[in-house]
This record gives structure tokens, C-alpha cells and sequence, in this order.
């Protein structure tokens, strides 16, 4: 990696610049605050998730500190079997979505290949689509017996055996692994948008084709915002439900999270001390992924792609591989992303869901569309999450772009602190986050409790972890000299700032801001804990239409978020076509 | 880790004793008299004198927060019905699965904080009564005819909801279809019956019938001996009992069945002939409700023939005897003789459901091996 980059020119630039004393820097200012946000967000509900372990009493009650809830939850052997079942699922999975959405990010950030904005809107789409409802697409995909895939099989080649089982650890990971292609690929694709052509350039010009430059030259140049996309997908895929008990369950095959629902659900109310318990062991797993990760990517300044030297991204040309990159794209995307969908739409038009046939297409209607509409209370959960979801996702990609430049460019005492607080969350599952904030606000004197202040601060502290990731990817890659450049003419440090080094951040900001949006679209488990009777989310509604057997129903809402996405992706790109780093073509 | 975080939590929790010796006692000092106390008193007066008195103090409050589990259609329609008779009365209502507005209504009342009026208690009973969260209603939410078993001193139910065996009509012959859970233990459907990986519901039923013995043995042949499908969500095995990835399913919801089958699937279902279970959905009204004569009135029309009708039309099974239900066949689990052959199971039979999680956790659990 660094025979190549020395290879290509890149020299080494002392990493850090900015030293700040702890007098006269109005910098520290904004660390403190920092610090103060990121601790009352994180820190105070991970404390209550840490001190629930460790109690006998649900939060309120009196109770007496014990080791005994870690008893409880990892006392018998079938959890290590799960955990390691868990490792492999979620490995594998986070293999699938990086390589896939990777790929489909070079296609379309980096390549000359036609048809790139289709690609760019069609790998989307996931992205905001409830898992449940893809869960269950390819639960009808790859189903043995009456599986869509296993029928036309059948129906064509005569084969009595079916092909594919989705009932097995292959079907699981496929299934979570393509429906996750879009966080690496926003990821990765802001990644591909920051970063020096000259690079790729000089590879080809030393003669190394297409293949070996994105080999030797572009995915290592890329290493941080590779590893905290795997890291990423990878704790996604740990805590997912959705597929291992749609598909793991019936195939015999328990994950963590598996064995962690079959704790908690016969315990009515849920069973605050276990279920921090349990957060406790996705919060190992993540604090050695973290670790790893900054072992991994020790010295930032190896990574540096933006320079002050001519920087202006520029395509790969990909000469007569052009047309098969992109037939190649969307036969990815046909599989992974539009089966799917197109047993969504199918789903969406009849009256429950039905194998293929003349009857079933003679069932077809609109009536499904019909009662979305209908459900006008629906249209206040829609505004409530748009504003919690927008304020959740500015304010985020705000203070995640301040953490990534504490934590990357300066040596502030706590920086590491920061590092690991910012990160924390994604190990706390929604609920026991939900009941450690409903607890907070009903108890401590501020009145936030059954407003939309309450699911702000809670999309906030649980979320803003993938805007960091965003913005550490981001920042790594523009090297210090363009922020000294500023401060040598005599910019102040907050011009610095928001003159030159958040505009070149926007990229990974607009990553950032994108994935919190969504995801307040998407997850259940927070909103339904701290929402009241007039601050309702949108998940509560497709959780109740799922919940009262509506599948179809659902589907409908599926395809018609899908469209509202679809506006969504054509203004960001529209926007980030405007504001971001300008292409030449 | 640990280091930083042990002093935040401490302070964390010596904030959170003092707000509480704040709060409570003066939380306490203006709530007066409690929604108990209030209906003690209610009782006693004349009928026709205490429903004025009802109306009259519900109208001025003027608005109630109702905690629930059924569907948000189904609720306002009710909503609807009670604002033509009461149009000053806002009824605000949040809606989620059982066990999580359990958690949030109990979490409230232990923080001090009575936020609601009243709330589906579910299989969380028990935690309510610990709570003691629940006001007794002194038979005031309903009087003959409704039934009594419907009824507790500080619960009531709207509804019944039979699990049945449910089968896939082109793929059983009427002869073969399965009348019992004892007939699903016949080799001849073996791996071909389904049940959901938590089935708490129908063990806790069992249990009650034919006691625990008898239920674990019927359990590990019917899990392990005749490889019962093990699959997650009655909605999920409700689709796949359609498509026809296996014959039957053992335990779904009777309405949800019959609203396939309107819908035009070609499945049935029956009355298992050796356990019935049915369960009662319990509401209670919170001891110290804001607006406690307003929830009474709430309660009151929800079990009225009129508030039973609204819920009836959406296929629910209600039990006021002289209110309509949209399937006929549904109607018969309110009527003898098939109502005495039920076996239901209200929030007071919570302690069953921890013999019935240790059976679950010994039989069905170790069938999710590691592969």
C-alpha cells in the first residue's frame, strides 16, 4: 500500500496540525460544548443501560446491584453456539453488501459506464423500504417448497429438487446482505467522490488496467472508509432480527439476536436489566471492532487523497468494458434489489399474497393504494417523522462533522473518549436506548417528554454514530494543508472551518444526513418506546399494518415510499451536484 | 469504559433521587382524590343519579388518553361513535403491541407520573398490579347482560380471541382435516404442521386444561417426535398456510382466518375439540387517572351493545351478547354450548405464562440448535 502510494507520488505529510492550547483558542469552545452534547446524548443513556445491567429492579423500583442478570443471560452454551453463528451471519453479509455496494459505488462515482444515474436511483431503494417487507420478499423468493425461484425451476426445467433453500446460513446472508448494499454504497461513493483521481491516473499510466488500478490503487487508498463500512455493515447485520427469524428459525438456526428475542419476549414488560445485558455484549463486540479498526488505520495521513495540488475528481475511462459494467450493475441490482421490489409491486396489487398465476392476475387492484391512502392519520406520523428525521439528520451531520475534526486533526486530551462515545450507540439496541430515555425525561425535571424533543434527542444519540463514520471517512481523505492553507492567510479557525473544510467534507456530511433521514423511516424499536399519543413515527404504522396480518397492504406503503424516495434521491443528487466537489468529465 | 462512565452514572442516579423526593410528594398532594376512591363513592349513589353524575364531571374534563393494542381503524371508528354522544370528549389514543404499552404505562406509574386513564393490560397484569396501577371499578364499566367472566374487579375485556387449527384447503381432504390437537400428534403429519417459535398463548391454555404434565408430553411429541414447523409471527405462518408451504398451522387467530377467507384463500379452520383456548384482552383504568369519569364513560360505551356493534363490523369477536359479529362462525365462541367449552385465559392466569415459558424453553428452544 505504501510502496504504491510512494509509487504514485504521494509523500508524507506530518499528520497533525492543529495543537490548540487550552487558553485563547475559541476552537475549545466548540470541544467543550462537543463534549458536553455528545455526553448528555450518549454518555447519560449508556450509563443507564450499564447501570441497568447491573441492578435487580426495573428502572423506578427499588432494587440491589448484582452480577446476576450476566448470569442469566450468558449461562448456558446454546449462546456461545449462537454467537458464533452470529459471526458468521453477520461477517458474511457485511462481505456481500461492501462488495456489492462497493462496486456499484465505483460504477457509478468513478466510471465513464452509461446509465450511472439509473444504477444511483435503483441501489437506493432499500434504503428506506421496511425490512420487514424485504424480509418477507425473499422469504417468497427462496422459500423450498413454494419458493417463486424453486417453482420457475420447476415449472421450466422439470427439477423436482429445489435450487435454492432459503431456509439455510447461505439464505440468510444473501438475504441480509443484499438488502444492506445501500450503506456501503453511500458510504463508499462519498468516499469515491472526495478522493484524487491523479492517483488512478498514474496507475494507468504506468499501464495497469481497470481492474488492477481499483486493486492496487483505489480500494487501498480507500482502507478507512472501507473498514468503517465493513465495521458498520457488519454491527448492522449483528443486531438485525428480521431475516434470522424470518428464515433462520424455520432452517433450525439461532443468531444472538435470536436468542436474545427468545429471552425478552416472554417476559411481559420487557425486562429492562436482561435486555441491557444483552446490550452489553453487542457493546463488547463493537468496542473490539472499534479497536480494531483504529489499529488498522493508525497513521490517517496515509490515506490523504485531497491535497491542496489540483485536486478535480475525474472518471475512469473504462473504454469497451463501458457497456458490460453496466449490463453487469444491473444484473447485480436485478437480483439483489429488484426481485424483490417486483414481488412488492405484485404483493402491493392483490388481495394477499399469491403464487403467480392467471387466477391471481385476475385478482389484480388498486384497492390496496386505496386504503394507504385512507389511513389519514398516517399523513401526522409522515410530518412528525419529517421534521424529527430533518432536525435528527442536520444537527447530526453538524456535530459528527465537529467530532470527526476534533478526533481526527487535533491531540486534544478525551479525543479517544469522544471517539468511543460517538460510536457507543450503534451498540445499544432501539428498545433498551427507548426505555433508558423514557425513563430519563419522566424522571429528570425537563419537560421533553411526549414532544418531538424527546425523539430527536433519542435519533440523535442513537443514530448520529453512522454521520461520524461518514465524516471520519470523509475528513481522512483531505489532507491538512488546504485548513493551513486558510489559517496561514489568516482565516480564523471557525472560517477555516466552515469555509474550506466542511465544504470539502460535504460529500460524507450529505452520506450522513441521508442514512439519518432514512433511518428514522425505518427503525421501530426507539420511536415506539418515546413516542406519545401526538408525536407518533411512521414505523409505528407499518409495524401495525404488519402486526394485523396486512401484508399487502403494507407493500402498497412500500412502493409508494419507494417513489417518494426516489424524488428524495433525485434532489440530493441535484444538491450534491451543486454544493459537493464539481465533476469534469 | 468503565471509568468514565461510573461517575456519570452515579451522579446520574443521585439527580434522579432527588427529582424523585421532588416530585413525588408534590405530585401526590395535587392529585386528591384517586379514580378508586372516586367510583367507591359512584357506587354507592342511585343508578340513575350516577350516570348524570358521570356524564356531567366526564363532559367537563373534557378529554381521556387511551393506551392500547387494537388496530388504530378499528379505534377510531370507536372514538367515533363514543364523540356522537360525547363530542366534547377528545379520546387520545396510542396504540402498540401489548407488551411494550404495558411497559410504558407501568414505567410512567413508577416514575410518578400518571399520564394515561386507561390502558390494555395484556399479559402484563401482574406488573400492573405490583404497580398497583390498576383502579378497582366496582362492576360500574358494565352490567347485565354482559358476561360475567368477562369482567374482574379492576379489569374488563371487550373481546375474545380464539386460537383455532387452521388448514390449507387444497392440500387436506375433508376427512383428513385435524379436530384436535391430539390428532396432530399422528405420524402422518409429521413435519407438516406448523407453530410459532414462541407459542406462549396456547401452552399457557394447555396448561390451565390439562396440566402440566400432560402439556410437556404432548410438547416434546409434537416438537420433536412429529417435527412441528417451528416459525416466527402468526402473520408470516397466516402466508404461508395460503401459499401452501405446509397443510396446517396449529394455532392462528379464528378472525384473521375468516378475513383470508373473505379475501377468497382457499383455507378453514377449526374448533381444536380438546382445547379451546380463547383470550380475554384485559383493560384497566389507571388508579390515579386524570380524567376518571371520563374513562368510566369511555369503558362504559366500549362495552355497550353500540361501541360492541362498531368493533363487531371489523370481524372482532365481541361478547356483549346482544351486539353483532361479522362472522357467523365467529359468533358461536360467545355462545353455549362452545363458550363453556373454552378455555380462556384472562390477565389474572399470568402466572401460567411462566410455566408455560419453562415448557417453551424445554422444548421448542433446543429445536433453534447451532448449525
Amino acid at each position: 500500500m505504501s510502496d504504491t502510494q510512494q509509487a504514485i507520488g504521494v509523500s508524507r505529510f506530518p499528520a497533525i496540525i492543529f495543537r490548540p492550547r487550552w487558553r485563547g483558542r475559541p476552537e475549545l469552545l466548540v470541544v467543550a460544548a462537543l463534549i458536553a452534547a455528545v455526553g448528555w446524548l450518549v454518555a447519560v443513556p449508556l450509563g443507564m443501560v450499564i447501570w441497568g445491567s447491573l441492578r435487580d429492579a426495573a428502572p423506578g423500583l427499588p432494587g440491589e446491584l448484582t452480577f446476576n442478570n450476566f448470569v442469566r443471560a450468558y449461562h448456558n452454551v446454546r449462546l456461545i453456539q449462537a454467537i458464533g453463528n452470529s459471526l458468521i451471519f453477520a461477517s458474511g453479509a457485511a462481505v456481500i453488501s461492501f462488495l456489492g455496494g462497493t462496486f456499484l459505488a465505483w460504477v457509478t462515482e468513478r466510471t465513464d459506464a452509461p446509465l450511472r444515474r439509473l444504477i444511483y436511483a435503483l441501489v437506493l431503494v432499500p434504503v428506506i423500504v421496511p425490512g420487514i417487507l424485504f424480509a418477507s420478499s425473499w422469504l417468497f423468493l427462496l422459500n423450498p417448497t413454494v419458493g417463486i425461484l424453486n417453482k420457475f425451476a420447476a415449472y421450466c426445467c422439470g427439477l423436482e429438487t429445489p435450487i435454492v433453500n432459503g431456509y439455510s446460513m447461505a439464505g440468510m446472508i444473501w438475504a441480509q446482505g443484499v438488502d444492506n448494499f445501500s450503506l456501503p454504497f453511500l458510504l463508499m461513493a462519498a468516499a469515491f467522490r472526495s478522493m484524487d483521481p491523479s492517483l488512478e491516473e498514474a496507475a494507468q499510466v504506468a499501464g495497469a488496467n481497470v481492474w488492477s488500478t481499483m486493486r492496487t490503487v483505489t480500494l487501498p487508498v480507500l482502507l478507512p472508509s472501507v473498514l468503517a463500512t465493513l465495521l458498520i455493515s457488519f454491527i448492522r447485520a449483528l443486531e438485525s432480527f428480521e431475516v434470522p427469524a424470518v428464515m433462520g428459525i424455520p432452517a433450525g438456526i439461532s443468531v444472538f439476536a435470536t436468542e436474545v428475542w427468545l429471552a425478552l419476549s416472554r417476559r411481559r414488560p420487557p425486562d429492562f436489566n436482561l435486555s441491557a445485558t444483552f446490550a452489553m455484549g453487542y457493546f463488547l463486540i463493537t468496542i473490539i471492532g472499534v479497536y480494531l479498526y483504529h489499529r488498522a488505520t493508525k497513521s490517517s495521513e496515509r490515506y490523504v487523497t485531497v491535497t491542496g495540488k489540483g485536486y478535480r475528481p475525474t472518471r475512469v475511462k473504462t473504454g469497451w468494458w463501458r457497456w458490460p459494467i453496466t449490463l453487469f450493475s444491473l444484473l447485480i441490482l436485478s437480483v439483489a434489489i429488484l426481485l424483490p421490489l417486483l414481488i412488492l409491486l405484485w404483493t402491493s396489487l392483490l388481495p394477499f399474497y399469491m403464487v403467480p398465476s392467471w387466477q391471481a392476475v385476475s385478482l389484480i387492484s388498486l384497492q390496496n393504494y386505496r386504503d394507504v391512502l385512507a389511513l389519514d392519520s398516517a399523513y401526522d406520523a409522515f410530518i412528525n417523522n419529517l421534521i424529527v428525521g430533518c432536525s435528527a439528520a442536520a444537527i447530526g451531520v453538524m456535530l459528527s462533522a465537529a467530532i470527526a475534526w476534533v478526533v481526527i486533526r487535533t491531540r486534544l486530551p478525551g479525543r479517544r473518549i469522544l471517539d468511543m462515545l460517538a460510536l457507543s450507540p450503534i451498540a445499544i439496541p432501539g428498545t433498551v436506548m427507548g426505555i433508558a430515555l423514557l425513563w430519563l425525561y419522566l424522571t429528570l425535571p425537563i419537560p421533553i417528554y411526549g414532544t418531538l424533543w424527546i425523539l430527536l434527542v433519542g435519533f440523535l444519540g442513537k443514530y448520529m454514530t453512522f454521520a461520524v463514520r461518514s465524516s471520519y471517512a470523509s475528513l481522512t481523505q483531505i489532507h491538512p494543508e488546504l485548513e493551513e492553507a486558510s489559517t496561514s492567510c489568516g482565516a480564523p479557525w471557525l472560517k477555516t472551518f466552515t469555509r474550506v473544510t466542511l465544504p470539502l467534507m460535504a460529500p460524507g456530511l450529505l452520506i450522513g444526513f441521508l442514512f439519518i433521514l432514512s433511518l428514522s423511516f425505518r427503525v421501530l424499536s426507539l420511536p415506539v418506546m418515546i413516542s406519545h399519543v401526538n408525536t407518533r413515527m411512521l414505523p409505528s404504522f407499518i409495524f401495525d399494518l404488519y402486526d394485523q396480518g396486512k401484508y399487502e397492504v403494507l407493500s402498497a406503503m412500500g412502493v409508494m415510499i419507494m417513489l417518494f424516495l426516489l424524488v428524495i434521491a433525485g434532489v440530493s443528487r441535484y444538491v450534491s451536484g451543486r454544493f459537493g466537489v464539481q465533476e469534469t468529465h | 469504559m468503565v471509568n468514565l462512565t461510573k461517575p456519570v452514572s452515579s451522579r446520574f442516579v443521585g439527580a434522579v433521587l432527588l427529582t424523585l423526593l421532588a416530585i413525588l410528594p408534590a405530585a401526590g398532594s395535587a392529585l386528591g382524590a384517586s379514580a378508586e376512591e372516586i367510583y367507591a363513592a359512584l357506587a354507592k349513589m342511585p343508578k340513575e343519579k350516577r350516570q348524570q353524575v358521570i356524564v356531567e364531571r366526564a363532559q367537563k374534563e373534557g378529554k381521556l388518553v387511551v393506551y392500547g393494542s387494537s388496530e388504530e381503524d378499528q379505534y377510531k371508528a370507536i372514538i367515533n361513535g363514543f364523540n356522537k354522544h360525547y363530542p366534547n370528549i377528545k379520546v387520545d389514543y396510542l396504540r402498540a403491541v401489548s407488551s411494550t404499552i404495558v411497559a410504558k404505562a407501568v414505567m410512567e406509574v413508577n416514575a410518578g407520573r400518571w399520564l394515561w386513564d386507561l390502558s390494555s393490560a395484556g399479559s402484563g397484569y401482574h406488573d400492573i398490579k405490583q404497580a398497583k396501577a390498576a383502579a378497582r371499578h366496582y362492576g360500574l364499566v358494565a352490567e347485565d347482560p354482559y358476561p360475567k367472566q368477562f369482567m374482574g374487579s379492576d379489569w374488563f375485556s371487550f373481546e375474545v380471541l380464539p386460537l383455532v387449527i387452521a388448514y390449507n384447503k387444497s392440500m387436506v381432504k375433508p376427512a383428513d382435516v385435524p379436530k384436535s390437537y391430539d390428532d396432530l400428534l399422528d405420524p402422518k403429519w409429521k413435519g407438516k404442521v406448523a407453530i410459532d417459535a414462541n407459542p406462549d398463548s396456547i401452552v399457557t391454555a394447555m396448561i390451565k386444561k390439562w396440566g402440566k404434565e400432560k402439556t410437556a408430553a404432548w410438547l416434546d411429541k409434537f416438537i420433536n417426535a412429529n417435527q412441528a414447523l417451528l416459525r416466527r409471527g402468526h402473520t408470516a405462518q397466516t402466508q404461508l398456510l395460503t401459499v401452501g408451504e405446509f397443510p396446517v398451522a396449529s394455532e392462528l387467530y379464528a378472525y384473521r382466518v375468516e378475513l383470508m377467507m373473505e379475501k377468497g384463500a382457499t383455507i378453514d379452520w377449526v374448533v381444536p375439540t380438546d382445547v379451546a383456548e380463547a383470550e380475554l384482552p384485559g383493560y384497566v383504568i389507571a388508579r390515579e387517572a386524570p380524567n376518571p369519569h371520563a374513562a368510566l364513560l369511555f369503558s362504559q360505551y366500549r362495552t355497550s351493545k353500540e361501541g360492541q356493534n362498531i368493533y363487531g363490523k371489523f370481524g372482532r369477536i365481541t361478547v356483549h351478547p346482544e351486539s353483532d359479529v361479522k362472522y357467523a362462525r365467529l359468533r358461536e365462541f360467545t355462545k353455549k354450548p362452545l363458550l363453556d367449552r373454552l378455555t380462556l385465559i384472562s390477565v389474572e392466569d399470568t402466572k401460567l405464562w411462566e410455566d408455560a415459558s419453562e415448557l417453551i424453553d424445554k422444548y421448542i428452544v433446543p429445536r433453534l440448535k447451532a448449525k
